[in-house]
């Protein structure tokens, strides 16, 4: 369960894994994956999203700025992170429910490459659609005040973050959605 | 009992790991690998991390957490916690 460097060099060090639920109650037996949320939370204040241009792993260039107009879910994730893992096919779910209504994702990994995402969501059922940014050195979850990796935003039309989810969500329950359907165009 | 003490930094980490060579591309995995130090938590809102104690080989320690909702602090302990030889 050792997140170190790959460094043969390094000593060895003491890790230790922790869970930390704020809404659970009653403790999980530790074996068992804790549970994925089901909504996001209404930020008290809709707040000017920060600046996001990055390139996917294609090489092509996104601007949250030139999304103005569209409901976008920005997610910051990794593929060695497991909560990340576990609800990305429910992002693409979320995708391809939304996405002729006005529904943007972009999925931001934080430092890795192209190959070793490419390598990851080929296993995926159903594998993502959507962008797929690189944040090589960190430096856009930075801007967005990341400070665990699942971190998901939605920022609406006018480019404003209102919603958030820390952790892993599955971000296709029909609650989630629900949150969603006011900031998009009726069908 | 033993002595009380904070994890060491994420910036201590970090220094270490690129006095000994570790690659950026590492040292950023394991920057964000680590449970955060602080956070906010909404209803429902959690984090899954590591936590590097720096211990040696075969330590004993109780791992003491702090969190605060609606302005009380509560406290849990793991106990008995013990590294792989």
């Amino acid at each position: 369960m050792s997140a170190a460097p790959t460094d043969r060099t390094a000593p060895r060090w003491a890790v230790l894994l922790i869970l930390l639920a704020i809404a659970s109650a009653t403790a999980a037996p530790a074996a068992e994956l804790p549970p994925l949320s089901h909504r996001l939370n209404v930020l008290a204040e809709p707040t000017p999203a920060p600046p996001l241009r990055l390139k996917d792993i294609d090489e092509v260039e996104h601007d949250l700025a030139d999304l103005r107009g569209r409901l976008v879910l920005v997610n910051f994730w990794a593929t060695w992170c497991p909560p990340c893992r576990r609800e990305m096919p429910s992002m693409e779910r979320l995708y391809q429910q939304l996405r002729d209504r006005g529904l943007t994702v972009l999925a931001v990994d934080v430092g890795e490459d192209a190959d070793t995402i490419f390598a990851f969501t080929g296993q995926l059922d159903p594998a993502p659609t959507f962008p797929l940014l690189l944040d090589p050195d960190g430096k856009a979850a930075a801007d967005w005040g990341v400070k665990g990796l699942p971190t998901s935003f939605v920022v609406d039309p006018e480019v404003r973050v209102i919603l958030r989810a820390v952790g892993g969500t599955e971000l296709d329950d029909p609650a989630a959605i629900e949150q969603l359907l006011p900031y998009l165009p009726a069908p | 009992m033993g002595e009380a003490r904070a994890l060491p930094s994420l910036d201590a980490w970090l220094s270490e790991w690129e006095a000994r060579g570790v690659s950026p591309s590492a040292r950023l995995a394991f920057r964000w690998a680590q449970f955060p130090t602080e956070q906010s938590y909404a209803r429902g809102e959690w984090n899954q991390g590591m936590l590097a104690t720096g211990l040696p080989p075969a330590s004993r320690f109780a791992l003491i957490a702090r969190w605060t909702v609606a302005g009380q602090t509560y406290e849990g302990r793991l106990a008995d916690v013990r590294c792989a030889d």
